[in-house]
């Protein structure tokens, strides 16, 4: 019975956070605009073609040989002195209660603070500095949340305390469930569903109450799965962001192994075993960007949606800034008298769910047309194929995320130095910076091009070189490789191409 | 490959670099810019500067409204009848919006300033 309770209970508050929020209809400022200017024709045709370009390169190499995949170059930093020092249990402890302590301020802000979003912190380190700072310190640098994730971070106190009480903690002294194979990551895709639709079709995502509303109710899924499971299954197989940071994390140049006593790696790129493991064994290596999916055995069909439609909130959440969709959702605003924050967040949920429609429609269409290339029965199979390359087209994805956001993260970021001062919007001023005026010139157009190209065109050749390297493996024979990958450079070249046409179109966030 | 690369790469950077150089000097824009009924009167509903410049835009209102530029944030107050000015120099490259405010009407965006690099 208590077992139920422990299932129950949170489950039902989940679905009560969510119900509340669907019938609200604030029409609310969409938190922080972006000011970019369109990538200009120029610079839009050189990276169109320097991508085209490149990947011939790449495949020119692919017909002449084979690079080695299992070998990569990498260099351990815990060698180094002050990594090895950076990388300790306190430290990695205050890092812990750091981010425990921003995310109660979250909470507290947005359920206490002052309901509008730009008077209140809550909206600027969800938006700006979690959800877009973190995915870009998860595919530059490494799995930071997967290290210091204060929701996890949080259950283990409580289960800490709970044992104190209780004989087993959370988990009321029962073994851990074993989490069911069939469950693969559809918990994460379900919802990841409910984030983007509150992200992108809900307007009042940046309101700090709706905010600190639905982080509440993703703990609440979280705590449940893990009280059920155990926290690293859980974590390992089904929380949502724990997966998305983790395969934005695989494309990064660091990586996390694991070696056994005799020295054998483990493990790689898996933050539950290295959080487990003993600290001499260890190990934090650099190594080329990309590398780390060299090796990378299929997904299962649950984790290849997920990757999909997370590439396709991706693309339309760029999409819903252009001209094109403004006037879309003009349409709609000017043709329901009456009920037009509802029209335009339906627009927007349509808009939404055609989008991973598409993307994942026209994968797997293109992944038959590489599946024919096989010549055995196992590769042969469409979504064998699917499940195996679907990673592949991350990098071009994160690349497009990275343009599109450089200039937002550094200038909405600094909203936090007036918001510190007063993160309630009581009209404190803690730290005398209550007053600040964002620097709208910290980035000028021109850094921002730059970056968007030479991100873009990296992330492309990225992609096509594992996708390359990954069907020979795949495939086998060489020459099947290379035609296989022929259905994949179209996809890669034309989703990269709907990137820099994204970027090179006036930014219009209202209708 | 690398090699490749750090070539396409360089020539990039310094084709950019090149067009960076250009120097022009800045100039003194004027722009007029009627509101009629909070709807902007005529086509051109976009202002373009290059950085640098000076930009002065004479707004004309026929009813009391609130103009805002985003960004570098600058409000002018307009009143029927009178010619309010607006005048900034254009450091930030960037896309603006220019929205208007008044009470009982929904925010709405008329304009956008543009500053070029």
């Amino acid at each position: 019975m208590k077992r139920l309770a422990v299932t129950i209970v949170p489950l039902a508050t989940a679905l009560a956070v969510l119900l509340w929020l669907v019938p609200q209809t604030v029409l609310a400022h969409g938190f922080g605009e972006k000011y970019d200017l369109p990538l200009p024709l120029s610079l839009y045709v050189t990276g169109a073609g320097l991508a085209v370009a490149l990947s011939f390169v790449i495949v020119a190499v692919f017909v002449r040989r084979t690079p080695s995949a299992t070998n990569y170059p990498r260099f351990n930093l815990l060698r180094l002195w002050p990594v090895r020092a950076l990388a300790t249990t306190p430290v990695i402890q205050m890092l812990r209660i750091l981010s425990v302590l921003l995310l109660l301020l979250v909470l507290f802000t947005g359920a206490l603070g002052i309901n509008r979003s730009t008077v209140n912190i809550a909206p600027v380190l969800v938006w700006v500095y979690w959800w877009v700072g973190i995915a870009f310190v998860s595919a530059l640098i490494g799995n930071v949340w997967g290290l210091v994730n204060p929701v996890r971070t949080i259950y283990e106190w409580i289960d800490a305390l709970a044992r104190r009480v209780i004989p087993g903690g959370l988990s009321f002294g029962q073994e851990d469930s074993a989490y069911p194979p069939s469950w693969g990551a559809w918990p994460a895709v379900i919802v990841f569903a409910l984030f983007a639709w509150f992200e992108i079709a809900y307007d009042g995502s940046a309101e700090p109450l709706s905010l600190a509303i639905a982080v509440i109710g993703y703990c609440m899924i979280t705590w449940w799965g893990m009280a059920i499971f155990g926290a690293d299954a859980w974590m390992r197989n089904a929380d949502v962001f724990s997966l998305i940071f983790g395969i934005l994390a695989r494309f990064a140049p660091t990586e996390l192994r694991v070696r056994s006593e005799s020295g054998e790696t483990d493990s790689i790129d898996d933050v539950e075993a290295f959080r487990a493991a003993l600290p001499e064994r260890r190990e934090l290596s650099l190594r080329p960007p990309g590398a780390g999916l060299l090796n990378s055995a299929a997904t299962s069909t649950s984790y290849m949606i997920l990757v999909v439609v997370l590439l396709s909130t991706v693309t339309f959440d760029g999409l819903q800034d252009t001209p094109s969709w403004a006037r879309l959702v003009h349409w709609a605003f000017i043709n329901s008298p009456g009920w037009t924050s509802t029209a335009v967040t339906l627009v927007n949920t349509a808009g939404l769910i055609a989008f991973a429609g598409i993307f994942v429609a026209a994968y797997l269409l293109f992944c038959a047309v590489m599946a024919r290339s096989g010549e055995k029965p196992d590769t042969r199979n469409t979504l064998a194929a699917a499940r195996v390359f679907a990673l592949f087209l991350v990098p071009i994805a994160f690349a497009y995320h990275l343009a599109h956001f450089v200039s937002y993260l550094l200038i909405q970021g600094q909203v936090v130095i007036p918001h510190a001062s007063d993160p309630f919007g009581f009209d404190w001023d803690l730290f005398g910076t209550s007053d600040y005026q964002v620097n709208i010139g910290i980035v000028n157009a021109q850094f921002v091009w730059i970056v968007a190209i030479a991100a873009i065109v990296t992330g492309h050749v990225i992609a096509v070189f594992l996708a390359h390297a990954t069907a020979l493996r795949h495939f086998g024979a060489r020459d099947v490789a290379l035609r296989s990958q022929r259905a994949m450079l179209i996809l890669m070249v034309g989703y990269t191409m709907v990137s820099l046409w994204i970027l090179a179109q006036p930014i219009t966030e209202y209708a | 490959m690398s090699r490749t690369l750090a070539i396409a790469t360089a020539v990039i950077l310094a084709a950019l670099l090149a067009a960076a150089c250009e120097e022009r000097e800045p100039q003194d824009l004027s722009f007029a810019m009627s509101i009629e009924e909070g709807e902007l009167a005529g086509d051109e509903s976009t202002v373009t500067a290059n950085q640098g410049d000076t930009v002065t835009i004479d707004w004309t209102s026929d009813m009391p409204l609130l103009v805002h530029l985003h960004g570098y944030n600058i409000e002018t107050q307009l009143e029927p009848g009178v010619t309010a000015q607006m005048s900034f120099m254009a450091d930030a490259t960037g896309r603006y919006d220019i929205a208007v405010h008044a009470p009982g009407m929904h925010d709405s965006v008329i304009a956008t300033l543009e500053v070029r690099p």
